[in-house]
C-alpha cells in the first residue's frame, strides 16, 4: 500500500534522497520506540514519581529506571490543549495536585493488571502514606470516575465522586468540563455495555439522560 | 537591458522586506502594549482580531509568494505566528473561525453552481461508482491499518472511538484546496477533474450522514435519521422546483446589472442556507448552499456570478486559515511522528479507495492516478466532525490534535502533488505498466476538451454586431472560428440561436477570461471602446489578455490617437480607431459626391443595410 507512495517520492526526489530519508525515519523510530521506559513494576515497590503527564498518566523512578503508570479508574483533561475553557483548566490543576502532593515522597504502586498495555503503561493505583492518589483526585474533584473498564476499586471511587459533585468541587462546579464529563460518561457505559463487561450503574449517566 | 531590469527588482524587494518589518512592528505593538495591561483588556474586538490576521496573512503570503511555496501555507503560518503558540497577539480566535465559515458556506456554493447535474450523469459510472465506494473502501481499509498499527503501539488517540474517527477523518478529502487549485489549473472540466470533484461531491454526502448518524453513535436510531434524509430530499426538490420555475424569469430581469445579479444569487444561496440550517429540516447551512448553488448551475449567468464571488470567498477563506493555523498547538516530537503515520495511511488508503475502484472501472492509469493525486489530503469538515466528537465525549483532543497537524502536512504537501500532478502521473504510470497494471489502449484514452474557437470577441456591442454580419456573410468559415464573452443575455440568446459559441460574463474580471478559455485564442478582438467599457478599459483588458495568453494576437479599439498610440505603446498588435476609419470612409464618399456619385452611394448603402440581419439591430 505504501510502495505507490514511495514510488512518487522516487519519482520526485531521486533514490538516494529517499533512501537517506527512509534510515532517518527508521532511526528517529528506534529513538522513540526505543527503551525509555525500562523499569519493571510489581505491586508493592516503591517508586518516585519523575513527572505528571496528565493527572491519570505518571512517569516514576524506580531504581535509577523508569516506568509509566496509567492510574485506573479515574480521568482527568489533558493539560494542553488549546480548548480555552475550564476543561483545559481543570487538566492543568490535577497535574499540579499530583506533582505538589508527590514531589520526593515515596509512593506505592499497586497493580490492577500485571502487563503493561499496548501503549507500554502499567495499570495499577499508587498510593502515598496508604492513601489512594485516584481517590484524593476525585475527591478534589480533578478527575472523575473512568467508567470504561471495571476495576477493583469502583465502589469506594464512586461515593468519594458523589460527594464531590454535591458540593460541586472542581470539575463539578465547570459549566464545560461537567458537560463534557457527562458526555465521556455516556460513550464509556455504551461501549461498556456492548463490550458485555457488565453494565454499572452510574448516577452521572442516567441523570444525563 | 537585463540589468536595468534586475535592479529595480531588487530595490522592490528590499524594499517590501522593509515593509514587512514595520508591518510585524505594528502587528507586535499592540501585543506589548496590552501584556502590561489588565486580563479583560486582552481581549481583542472582532474587528481588530480580523485585522491582525489578515495583515500577518498578507505578510506571510507574500513570504511565500517571494518563497515560491503554495500561498495556503502562508495563511496557516501567519496564524500560528499570531495565535497563542506564535506571538499570542490573538488568543481568542473563536469569532474567526465563526466568520469563516462564510467562506466555507460560499464555497461549497460555488461548487454547487460549478456542478453540472447532466454533465455528471453524462461521465457515468466512472464517477457514480468511485463517489459511492470510495468513502466506505477507505474508512475500512484505515480501521484496519490504525488497528494493525495500534498492535506495533503507534495509537491514533486515547478516546473510545479514536479510530473510528480517525479513520473517518483521513477519508474525507478537501473540497476547498482541490477546488482551488484545479480551478487554478483550469482542470475542473476535464475528465479526471470532473471524477475528483464527483468524488467531492459524493464525500459531501458522505460527510452529511456521519453528521446525522453522530449523536446517536450510542446508539443510533433509525427513525431520527430516517427524518434528517427525508427534510434533505425535500429541500432539494423545493429548491430544485424554484430554479425551474420561480427564478428563470427573475434573474432574467436582473442580469443585466451585474451587481444585483451577485447579491440576487448570494440572497438565495444564504436563503437556502438558512432553510436547511433550521432545526426543522436539519442539515447543515453548507449543504443548503451546495442545494442553492446546484440550483443555479443550468442558469446561463453562473460564470459571471462565480467570477464576482470569489474575491469575497477569498476573504473568508483566507480568515479559515489563519483560524486553523491558531489552532495548531505545540509541535512535540511524538505528535509529529504520529501525525506522519497517519498521513502515509491516508494517501495509502486512496490508492484503494480511487486509483484502486477507478482502475477496475478501467478508468486508464491517467484518469485514475490523477483523480488520486487530486484528493491526497484530508477535508477541513473532518476537523469539524472530530470537533463535535470531542463535544460528544467519543474522542479527546489528541486525535484532533494529530488531525490538524495531518491535515496541515498534507495540505501543503498536495499543494505541490496537484500542481506536479501530470509529471508525477506519468512517472507512476510508468512504473504501474512496468510491474504489472496494464493501462488501456491509447485510443480509450480520455480526450480533454479542446477548444475549436481560436478568434475571442471580449463584448459585443454595435462594431462587434456589425464585424459579426460582415464575417457571416463574407467569410462563414471565419464565422465559425468566432468565441464571444459578453454578459447581456439578449445578445446570448440570439447567438444561441444562431449557434455561435458563447460565454456568459464580465470582461472585466481576469476569471471570466481564464474560465472561457482565452488561453486556447490565436486572436482575441475587443470592439468596445473605453467609454462603454465598464469596470475596465481597453489596456487593462490588452494587459489581462498578454499575461493570460501571451502568444496570441490582440486587436483593441480606441477613441483618439493619443490612445491608440498608447495601445500600441502596450503590446496590441491592432488598433481599430472608429473616428479614423470614418473619417476616411467619409472622405471618399465626398470624394464621390463631388464626381456626382452620391445617389449611387445611398442606393448601394439602403440595399446593403436592408439585407443585414445584425444581432443588435
Amino acid at each position: 500500500m505504501l510502495f505507490l507512495t514511495l514510488v512518487e517520492l522516487v519519482y520526485l526526489f531521486g533514490m538516494s534522497r529517499v533512501i537517506s530519508l527512509i534510515l532517518f525515519l527508521c532511526g528517529a523510530f528506534t529513538a522513540c520506540r526505543g527503551d525509555q521506559h525500562a523499569a519493571v513494576l510489581a505491586t508493592g515497590d516503591s517508586v518516585q514519581l519523575v513527572r505528571a503527564v496528565k493527572g491519570h498518566e505518571l512517569v516514576v523512578e524506580k531504581q535509577g529506571q523508569t516506568a509509566k503508570i496509567r492510574l485506573v479508574g479515574i480521568y482527568t483533561f489533558d493539560p494542553q490543549v488549546q480548548e480555552q475553557s475550564d476543561i483545559t483548566r481543570y487538566g492543568k490543576r490535577a497535574v499540579d495536585f499530583v506533582q505538589t502532593k508527590t514531589q520526593g515522597v515515596p509512593l506505592r504502586v499497586v497493580l490492577e493488571r500485571q502487563a503493561p498495555d499496548p501503549r507500554g503503561r502499567y495499570l495499577g493505583f499508587v498510593e502515598l502514606a496508604g492513601v489512594d492518589l485516584g481517590r484524593r483526585l476525585i475527591d478534589e474533584g480533578y478527575a472523575a470516575i473512568y467508567t470504561e473498564y471495571p476495576f477493583s476499586r469502583e465502589a469506594n471511587y464512586f461515593a468519594a465522586e458523589a460527594s464531590a459533585r454535591e458540593v460541586g468541587r472542581g470539575l463539578w462546579g465547570g459549566g464545560a468540563a461537567r458537560k463534557r464529563v457527562r458526555a465521556l460518561r455516556e460513550t464509556w457505559a455504551s461501549v461498556r455495555a456492548r463490550a458485555g463487561s457488565g453494565a454499572i450503574s452510574d448516577p452521572l449517566s442516567e441523570s444525563a439522560r | 537591458m537585463n540589468s536595468t531590469l534586475y535592479h529595480p527588482r531588487r530595490t522592490c524587494l528590499a524594499q517590501s522586506a522593509g515593509w514587512m518589518v514595520v508591518l510585524w512592528l505594528g502587528m507586535l505593538a499592540p501585543n506589548l502594549a496590552l501584556a502590561t495591561g489588565t486580563e479583560e483588556a486582552s481581549g481583542h474586538s472582532v474587528i481588530q482580531n480580523i485585522a491582525i490576521s489578515l495583515v500577518a496573512a498578507s505578510v506571510l503570503g507574500f513570504l511565500m509568494k517571494l518563497l515560491r511555496q503554495p500561498l495556503l501555507l502562508g495563511y496557516i503560518l501567519a496564524g500560528v505566528a499570531i495565535g497563542p503558540i506564535g506571538f499570542g497577539v490573538i488568543n481568542e480566535h473563536q469569532d474567526i473561525v465563526t466568520l469563516s465559515e462564510i467562506g466555507l458556506i460560499l464555497l461549497l456554493f460555488m461548487i454547487g453552481l460549478e456542478i453540472d447535474l447532466k454533465k455528471m450523469a453524462g461521465a457515468g459510472r466512472l464517477i457514480m461508482i468511485p463517489g459511492l465506494l470510495q468513502f466506505p473502501i477507505c474508512v475500512a481499509a484505515a480501521y484496519a491499518s490504525f488497528a494493525v498499527l495500534e498492535r506495533l503501539g503507534f495509537d491514533v488517540g486515547a478516546g473510545s472511538y479514536a479510530r473510528l474517527y480517525a479513520a473517518i477523518a483521513i477519508s474525507l478529502s478537501s473540497t476547498m484546496i482541490v477546488v482551488k487549485l484545479l480551478f487554478d489549473k483550469m482542470e475542473l472540466d476535464t475528465l479526471p477533474g470532473r471524477i475528483t470533484v464527483g468524488i467531492l461531491v459524493f464525500q459531501d454526502i458522505w460527510a452529511i450522514i456521519v453528521l446525522a448518524v453522530q449523536p446517536n453513535l450510542n446508539n443510533p436510531e433509525l427513525a431520527g435519521l430516517a427524518r434528517t434524509f427525508g427534510a434533505g430530499a425535500l429541500l432539494v426538490g423545493v429548491a430544485m422546483a424554484a430554479s425551474r420555475y420561480l427564478l428563470p424569469p427573475i434573474f432574467k430581469r436582473v442580469a443585466q446589472v451585474p451587481e444585483l445579479l451577485l447579491v440576487m444569487s448570494l440572497g438565495w444561496c444564504f436563503l437556502v442556507a438558512l432553510v436547511a440550517a433550521h432545526p426543522f429540516v436539519g442539515l447543515s447551512m453548507e449543504m443548503g448552499a451546495l442545494i442553492a448553488g446546484i440550483s443555479l448551475a443550468t442558469f446561463p449567468y453562473n460564470l459571471d456570478v462565480v467570477a464576482k464571488a470569489v474575491s469575497i470567498r477569498d476573504f473568508f477563506i483566507t480568515l479559515f486559515f489563519v483560524a486553523l493555523g491558531m489552532q495548531i498547538p505545540l509541535p512535540h516530537l511524538d505528535v509529529i511522528w504520529i501525525a506522519l503515520g497517519i498521513a502515509a495511511v491516508a494517501l495509502g488508503v486512496r490508492l484503494f479507495g480511487v486509483f484502486g475502484v477507478l482502475y477496475a472501472l478501467k478508468g486508464g492509469h491517467r484518469a485514475s492516478l490523477l483523480a488520486t493525486i487530486n484528493l491526497a489530503q484530508v477535508s477541513e469538515f473532518s476537523l469539524v466532525i472530530l470537533t463535535l466528537g470531542i463535544g460528544l465525549g467519543h474522542i479527546e483532543q489528541d486525535t484532533l490534535t494529530y488531525t490538524i497537524w495531518v491535515f496541515a502536512l498534507l495540505a501543503v504537501g498536495s499543494t505541490y502533488l496537484i500542481t506536479l500532478s501530470h509529471p508525477i502521473q506519468s512517472g507512476v504510470s510508468r512504473l504501474l505498466s512496468f510491474v504489472g497494471f496494464k493501462d488501456l489502449d491509447q485510443s480509450h484514452a480520455d480526450a480533454d476538451q479542446v477548444d475549436h474557437h481560436p478568434i475571442v470577441l471580449l463584448g459585443f456591442y454595435r462594431i462587434a454586431s456589425a464585424l459579426f454580419e460582415e464575417l457571416s456573410t463574407k467569410h462563414p468559415h471565419i464565422a465559425r472560428q468566432l468565441k464571444v464573452i459578453d454578459f447581456n443575455p439578449q445578445v446570448k440568446q440570439k447567438l444561441d440561436a444562431l449557434n455561435v459559441a458563447h460565454v456568459y460574463g464580465d470582461i472585466s474580471h481576469a476569471d471570466t477570461l481564464h474560465h472561457a478559455g482565452i488561453h486556447h485564442a490565436q486572436l482575441v478582438v475587443c470592439t468596445i471602446p473605453d467609454g462603454f467599457l465598464r469596470g475596465t478599459t481597453n489596456v487593462r483588458l490588452l494587459q489581462n489578455v498578454k499575461s493570460l495568453c501571451p502568444k496570441a494576437k490582440v486587436i483593441v479599439t480606441a477613441e483618439t490617437v493619443a490612445q491608440t498610440l498608447e495601445l500600441y505603446a502596450a503590446g496590441a498588435d491592432y488598433v481599430l480607431e472608429a473616428s479614423q476609419v470614418a473619417g476616411d470612409w467619409l472622405a471618399s464618399v465626398i470624394e464621390r459626391s463631388i464626381q456626382g456619385e452620391l445617389p449611387r452611394i445611398q442606393e448601394a448603402a439602403i440595399k446593403d443595410l436592408r439585407q443585414r440581419t445584425e444581432v443588435l439591430a
